[in-house]
């Protein structure tokens, strides 16, 4: 059975490995917060770190995660820059249906990984995730502030 | 207090974290606290409306569905207020069906028309104020003091003489045997300490942690997942399925026919989702197989043609038209909008030898729990609907589509399920906002003043599919809001013409107005232009000096500088509109047309006249979203059909704004001082024909087909 290191816990699963990893986590490990949203990698909602790094887990097979550190917004917190992230989602007041925002949370932890003080157009280019209640200038502002 | 309330007065009962049932635990109210610690905790006062625990924790049962809007919050600031309680001992929980809970404007239980705040506001003030006459008393009685001697503040109940003070929990056992008041006294206003305050919303921390939990996340044990697929073309059934590939796949329990379509049961959504795509399908398509957007488009167009219904007769229109020294005509055009709410739809069910519970998002609990009882041969209370958070409503989620497939197969496989739609289920089974096509024509005098207005407005209906109760004469007036100028033009003829095309349709977050707002402001725009007439001045002239929408108007004008200088090829365009109960918004939309046509919006200006605000935060957010909701439809939004069959599937073809798209918005908050309107959906309408209008002063081009585009003309 494959071993999955998640939130720095390992955890076997039974699945066959080309299952998405984002069933993975939901329905075999029960980690709901991770959003399904579109199946095709295009809004985000399903965004985990892979070593730091976002991905889309929607598109990503259990195989290619076994063997490296998965974060989920269940584990984010416990980031330096994951808890100054979801802190400054509360002093921003960011979600609203909150149903993109774990995504959002972990696009931006990827993105604060990889460039600690983005600038607006980082930022821009860096969070393409989809939000339909339109929580965006509150998301930019959530950024600048945890980037601080 | 109705009687139902006393029902609802319980000395004492058992706090289990909610409407749970059976083995299930709704990890759902308490964001500041784990289910876990919740349970057993002892309620020593409850009515249909608050609790107050031993531990002085207040718990406030909120009627509206919770959908990002944040009236679960506005309505637990309420309650607070009026009760006198300490704000960190304040949680929510979403109210189970019951007649108590029916909107007071509405007579059912639903959330939408941005009335969930202001329509519950009365109510739940009264029921703060009786419990804490209550609270009072019992501690007055204890002190033996008198109760006027004494007030409630922070949690405690205060005997001012001496000082002596008592907590909520302490005498709330006492508090519940006392008769609750009908006419309690309300606080004065000027002594509110939340209401108008910008306090922090109860669920966002649980939704920064992905703590929150949506029906799709919802656990049952032993629980199985749905994936379905209904018949691609409107109106179609399955005729029979070819399964055999699909039942040897593994996980695969079952192959099932649900209305209009078919499921696939698994032990895991990804096998189900995989088997479902094996099927072999054949279906009736039904009289609908043809249906495609030209055609629908020719139709609309064809019935602007034909008689119907004036919805706001004014004067004497044709002998207006006659006088007028100059006439201008338009034909606008708009399309069928999903609502593409993030969390796609998803329900759960568990059926038990004759009761069924429901576990969904739902914007109307009752009508979820009416239609599965119906679809499952049982009595209505026989069904139990617990609502948790919904990802997104946008009026989608007032239908029982969901849940009606989940109790279905939850009876046929005898074990909860969870159904899960995917995208392109999602975006191809919606319940749109109609398309249509209007046809407007103005009247100006001599001196360009707007003397004879016509708007002859062809669309389906929402409202007659869904509510036909609320239908007036044969009127959809939900379809028609913002179809009858704000202005004061003396001779006005609005006709309505009822036009159904096969497309399923639903309330659409800011109805009528989304597609209205941009006939009549883009409009508008033509005739100032017509006139000779600057569009703010030529507004302005329209509205009487001392009214709520001159200021609205003056006031976004000045915030957005209009009239002034702009950065080089920066244009404005302005428009205003007033949603019914729905906030007056002004808008100046800024943005600049490169030489290839590129439009880049660079800013938006938003003046809100809210009447009255609970919490301005939340209040800003959701003006922010509705602008955001607004400009997403007027650059992207477009359902087309071809074949009877929904040509877009996912986010890829039926697009949405993002983070990089978005303008500079800013936002102020009006407080008239009028009554509380509602203002989940003002903003939405403004977007288009401010957008529109900027782009006819920066390019001489008057887009009158949505989404707005310099590069084609859209269809329906």
């Amino acid at each position: 059975m494959p071993i999955l290191k998640i939130n720095g816990r390992d955890l076997s699963v039974d699945a066959p490995e080309d299952v998405p990893l984002l069933w993975v986590l939901r329905d075999h490990l029960g980690l709901t917060g991770t959003k399904f949203g579109c199946g095709i990698a295009f809004c985000g909602a399903c965004t985990v770190h892979v070593d730091g790094r976002a991905v889309r887990s929607c598109s990503f097979p259990l195989s290619a995660a076994v063997g490296h550190a998965i974060t989920t917004i269940e584990g984010v917190g416990a980031t330096p820059i994951g808890a100054k992230l979801q802190a400054a989602w509360v002093s921003a007041q960011v979600p609203q249906c909150g149903y993109c925002q774990s995504g959002m949370i972990m696009a931006a932890a990827g993105l604060l990984n990889a460039l600690p003080s983005p600038s607006d157009e980082d930022i821009s280019r860096g969070i393409t995730n989809i939000c339909r209640c339109g929580t965006y200038t509150r998301v930019r502002t959530a950024i600048r502030e945890a980037a601080k | 207090m109705s009687a139902m309330d006393s029902q609802f007065q319980l000395r004492r009962r058992r706090f289990i974290g909610g409407a749970a049932a059976g083995a299930f635990m709704v990890a759902m109210p308490w964001p500041r606290q784990s289910s876990a610690a919740e349970a057993g905790r002892e309620t020593e006062f409850a009515t249909a409306w608050l609790r107050i625990g031993a531990d002085n924790k207040v718990t406030v049962i909120t009627p509206t569905a919770e959908v990002g809007q944040g009236t679960s919050t506005g309505h637990s600031q309420i309650v607070a207020d009026e009760l006198g309680a300490n704000w960190n001992d304040v949680g929510f929980e979403l109210a189970p069906v019951a007649d108590v809970y029916k909107s007071p404007i509405f007579g059912m239980m639903v959330t939408g028309a941005s009335a969930g705040l202001w329509s519950f506001l009365p109510v739940l003030r009264n029921a703060a104020a009786a419990a804490r006459t209550n609270l009072v008393a019992a501690a007055a009685k204890r002190w033996d003091v008198e109760p006027r001697s004494c007030i409630a503040r922070n949690g405690e109940v205060v005997h001012r003489a001496s000082g002596r003070s008592v907590t909520f929990g302490a005498v709330a056992v006492d508090a519940a045997r006392l008769p609750l008041p009908e006419a309690p006294i309300l606080k004065d206003p000027k002594d509110f300490s939340l209401i108008g305050k910008p306090v922090h919303r109860l669920d966002i921390p649980a939704k920064t942690r992905g703590e929150a939990v949506y029906a799709i996340d919802f656990k049952m044990p032993g629980m199985l997942y749905a994936a379905v697929m209904a018949c691609p073309v409107f109106g179609g059934k399955l005729v029979r399925v070819g399964d055999k590939a699909a039942r040897a796949m593994p996980g695969v329990r079952a192959v099932l026919p649900i209305p209009a379509g078919v499921a696939v049961v698994a032990e895991h959504f990804w096998q189900a989702q995989r088997a479902l795509q094996k099927l072999d399908v054949t279906w009736d398509y039904g009289p609908n197989s043809q249906l495609d957007s030209d055609a629908i488009r020719k139709t609309f167009r064809d019935a602007l043609k034909g008689a119907g219904p004036d919805v706001a007769p004014k004067g004497d229109v044709d002998a207006a038209f006659k006088a007028a020294h100059k006439v201008i005509a338009a034909t606008y055009e708009w399309p069928f909008l999903a609502h593409a709410t993030m969390e796609p739809m998803s329900a759960n069910a568990h059926y038990r030898s004759g009761t069924c519970d429901i576990w969904i998002g739902s914007q109307r609990p009752d009508l979820a729990r009416d239609e599965v009882a119906k679809a499952l041969g049982l009595a209505p209370q026989d069904v139990t609907v617990h609502n948790l958070y919904a990802g997104g409503g946008f009026g989608r989620r007032q239908h029982a589509d969901s849940a009606i497939q989940a109790a279905l197969l939850s009876k046929a496989v005898q074990a909860p399920i969870k159904v899960i739609w995917t995208r392109p289920e999602d975006v191809q089974h919606d319940f749109y906002r109609p398309a249509g096509a209007a046809y407007v024509r103005g009247g100006l005098d001599e001196k360009g003043a707007l003397i004879a207005f016509e708007n002859r407005v062809a669309a389906g209906s929402g409202l007659k599919a869904h509510y036909p109760m609320f239908m007036k004469d044969g009127i959809d007036e939900a379809s028609m809001y913002s179809a009858t100028p704000l202005y004061e033009i003396s001779n006005t003829r609005i006709v309505y013409k009822l036009t159904d095309v096969g497309v399923p349709l639903g309330m659409w977050r800011s109805v009528g107005t989304s597609h209205n707002a941009f006939v009549v402001e883009t409009f508008v725009d033509e005739l100032a232009a017509a006139a000779g007439i600057g569009p703010l001045e030529f507004r302005r002239a329209m509205l009487p000096e001392q009214s709520r929408d001159r200021k609205v108007l003056d006031l976004v004008a000045a915030k957005a500088g209009w009239g002034r200088p702009l950065p080089k090829g920066h244009f404005q365009g302005i428009a205003l509109d007033h949603k019914p109960r729905g906030s007056l918004v002004g808008m100046v939309t800024e943005i600049s047309v490169s030489a290839k046509d590129e439009l880049t919006v660079h800013r938006i200006v938003c003046v809100a006249d809210p009447g009255q605000v609970v919490n301005p935060n939340a209040c800003m957010a959701q003006i922010e979203g509705a602008i955001i909701w607004g400009l997403t439809a007027a650059l992207y939004g477009e359902i087309s059909l071809k074949g009877g069959r929904v040509a877009q599937s996912n986010f890829h073809d039926y697009r949405m704004l993002r983070l990089a798209d978005i303008p500079s918005i800013e936002v102020q908050i009006h407080e008239s001082g009028a009554d509380h309107e509602g203002i989940g959906e003002g903003s939405a309408g403004p977007v288009a024909p401010s957008l529109a209008n900027a782009i006819f002063a920066a390019t001489g081009k008057r887009l009158r087909t949505l989404p707005l585009s310099l590069s084609r003309r859209g269809g329906v």
